[in-house]
């Protein structure tokens, strides 16, 4: 498993600059790749900052968490009620979507992590399975159950009717008067997104990162040192749990709505799956593993005969007719199919994922593998 | 007091399915080690099995319909009706317990496909990945099983016969209790499962060495026994025990491809609650859960505390595994 190593400051500056410009012009070469539209963007950018979060969980201690979809959906509903009560402005919204999230992670993270390994999994599962049966349910008051929490425009915003700003049409959510819709909603994202992949970036290089990797590699060993892992633990758990927090918050901007089904498990298992694929415990990974899934989500699924059809133009006509009869179920709605098999193969073949075959292919090539490096 | 007793019975059958899969949750996480998130996955492919074999009973031909007599108009009938006459009728209106014995050979097969294909390669590897691979897994077989029979519940009867339900409270001395015969034999069949899984462990030569195994694979293995082959076939009982318990489900559910899904969230529950590894513990805790849900559901109880019934298995589970930390009859 790729751990920290030191690395120089030069290098680390280089990575984030790399990565910044890699963001910020996404709209150009996704283009290319036929992801070129502000939807999916924000999806990259958003599920990217919630796997960087999970990772600093999960990657550096180990921990399996089994519920961080509830901090997503926590964030996402304070998020719409900053909305209502208070401004159309995100900057409240998302700081309080932020520290509410963080607040649940303190509670359940305190909770959850008296027990370690399969335990400490269904522990995180049961809360988070709690969250979402009572937000569909008895909390419909607040969180308006089935039918999801939306923002109307006769809701009070006391913030807004003291400023004398007035909403017309549908309320938008907005940055100082930037409309965050499109790709104004896209920059605000990327932002985001750098910013966190800089804490996570500093995080790893810390000590307190190489306390988390030394929780991982051997607990007793730590506490023998002096240390108690308790605390680094819980410090973790909190803040992967204010990322997803902020990337709820961050979905409930650009589409102002909030469901309960953000928090079931299955999300938790997306976010999980993600961080696998690229490669838990790197720091690029989980970013390059979210982007994936949601490009194979939207690509795949709206694949149909006909398109396949075309795709396999190229070759002799029954040869064609045999691709398209064989990769049919893997498209359109069965693309969960390529998704469970894709996890499969990488969990068989890749476990470090993505990231780690980057790497073997680099090897490959007689350079030696930078450590630590991605 | 009636309508107690009527939730103690509401939540038996359903906690009888947890335990069913909790059980076989527990043997293959005992015996080879490994944690099956596909076990929910094996439940839901039992209970399509009833599926397809009510589908192939009831391949049908069309037939003049003779009851009509404006027009020509026709009708599906089975063949078997048509060759057999009311014994066809039967054998169709007794597909459940058909596809009982159908599914045994069935889910044993795929059990024994399952492990020697892919569980195997998982012994060495951590939990979390094994979860992760099982996972897919599971995606992969319930997306197969949406290619074949579709996203839609599909409902399946059980015999005329036990379709009605039964006067339990007159055994009682209760007035007013009547509960569905199908459910009832389900609770039959699934102790039965049970006693079946324990008299074989405890009471035959090969349990014997199956629980030595567990015990101390390392020690079985240098007296000279091929522990792992037995370890292959307990996953294979495991799997049938799921299948089977699937199977009898479906009358009570309509099967749908996300079924295994739903239980095998609260089978795990139940298996942590239980203590893993421990094959009473599963079965009490999945008995226990199951009751639970079903009294907390009584509008009595949601009056006072509103919400209660939707978390009560989580809380339970919670509380638990933070006052026992392994589980209700877990060994430390």
């Amino acid at each position: 498993m790729q751990t920290i190593v030191a690395s120089s400051r030069t290098r680390d500056t280089l990575l984030l600059a790399l990565f910044s410009a890699v963001v910020l012009t996404a709209p150009l070469w996704a283009k290319a790749i036929g992801a070129g539209y502000p939807d999916l963007l924000q999806k990259f950018a958003i599920f990217g900052l919630f796997a960087i979060g999970y990772n600093l969980l999960f990657g550096l201690t180990g921990y399996l968490s089994f519920g961080h979809a509830a901090f997503l959906g926590v964030g996402s509903y304070a998020t719409v009620w900053s909305f209502k009560l208070l401004t159309m402005n995100v900057i409240p919204a998302v700081l309080l979507a932020v520290a509410i999230s963080a607040l649940f992670a303190l509670v359940i993270g305190f909770l959850s992590l008296r027990r370690t390994g399969i335990y400490f999994s269904i522990l995180t599962l049961a809360f988070a399975q709690m969250s979402y049966n009572l937000a569909y349910s008895v909390l419909t008051p607040i969180t308006n159950g089935e039918t999801g929490l939306r923002v109307l425009r006769n809701d009070p915003r006391v913030l807004d009717a003291a400023l004398g700003v007035q909403v017309e049409g549908s309320p938008l959510a907005d940055l100082f008067g930037i409309t965050l819709t499109g790709y104004s909603g896209f920059y605000f994202c990327a932002a985001l997104l750098i910013f966190g992949f800089w804490v996570s970036l500093r995080i790893f290089r810390s000590p307190f990162g190489m306390k988390l990797v030394a929780i991982k590699s051997n607990q007793t060993r730590m506490e023998y040192t002096g240390f108690n892992p308790r605390p680094y633990l819980l410090s973790a758990f909190v803040i992967s749990g204010m990322y997803a927090g902020l990337a709820g918050s961050l979905m409930a901007i650009v589409d102002p709505l909030a469901g309960a089904e953000r928090m079931q498990w299955t999300a938790s298992g997306e976010v999980v799956l993600m961080t696998i694929l690229g490669g838990v415990g790197t720091l690029i990974g989980p970013i390059i593993g979210a982007a994936t899934i949601k490009y194979f989500e939207n690509i795949f699924s709206s694949f149909n005969d006909q398109v396949l059809q075309q795709a396999f133009d190229f070759l002799p006509g029954w040869l064609a007719d045999i691709m398209v009869t064989v990769t049919s179920p893997f498209v359109g709605d069965g693309w969960h199919l390529t998704l469970g098999v894709l996890f499969m193969v990488i969990i068989i073949f890749l476990p470090g994922g993505i990231m780690e075959g980057v790497r073997r292919i680099a090897g490959l090539f007689g350079r030696k593998p930078e450590e630590g490096q991605a | 007091m009636e309508a107690i007793l009527l939730q103690i019975l509401n939540g038996l059958d359903k906690g009888a399915a947890y335990a069913l899969i909790a059980l076989g949750l527990t043997l293959v996480f005992g015996t080879l080690g490994v944690v099956n998130f596909a076990h929910g996955a094996l439940f839901m492919m039992g209970a399509f099995v009833a599926v397809g074999v009510q589908n192939l009973l009831t391949i049908s031909a069309r037939v003049r319909d003779t009851s009509i007599t404006f027009f020509e108009a026709y009708k599906e009938t089975p063949y078997l009706e048509l060759w057999w006459g009311d014994v066809g009728r039967t054998i169709i209106d007794y597909a459940v317990p058909i596809s009982v014995i159908v599914a045994i050979p069935v889910m044993l097969l795929i059990g024994l496909a399952m492990e020697r294909g892919l569980i195997r390669h998982f012994y060495k590897r951590d939990h979390a990945d094994q979860i992760l691979v099982t996972f897919g897994l599971a995606i992969v077989l319930q997306e197969i099983v949406k290619g074949f029979f579709g996203a839609n519940p599909i409902p399946v009867n059980a015999p005329q016969v036990v379709a009605t339900s039964v006067d339990v409270g007159s055994l009682f001395g209760l007035e007013g209790i009547t509960y569905p015969w199908w459910r009832l034999i389900y609770l039959g069949f699934s102790l039965s499962v049970i006693g079946g899984v324990f008299a074989f462990l405890h009471f035959t030569t090969f349990g014997m060495v199956v629980r030595a195994g567990m015990h101390d694979r390392e020690m079985v293995g240098l007296l000279g026994i091929n522990i792992q082959k037995r370890f292959t076939i307990v996953f294979g009982l495991a799997a049938v025990v799921a299948g089977v318990a699937g199977t009898m489900y479906t009358p009570i559910l309509s099967p749908d491809y996300h079924m295994g899904m739903e239980f095998l969230v609260l089978s795990f529950v139940v298996v942590v609650v239980g203590g893993m590894g421990s094959l009473p513990g599963a079965v009490a805790a999945g008995f226990l859960l199951g009751i639970l849900q079903s009294f907390f559901s009584m509008n009595e109880i949601k009056t006072y505390l509103p919400g209660i019934d939707q978390i009560i298995v989580y809380l339970v589970a919670v509380i638990i595994l933070l006052v026992r930390p392994k589980g209700l009859l877990g060994k430390d």
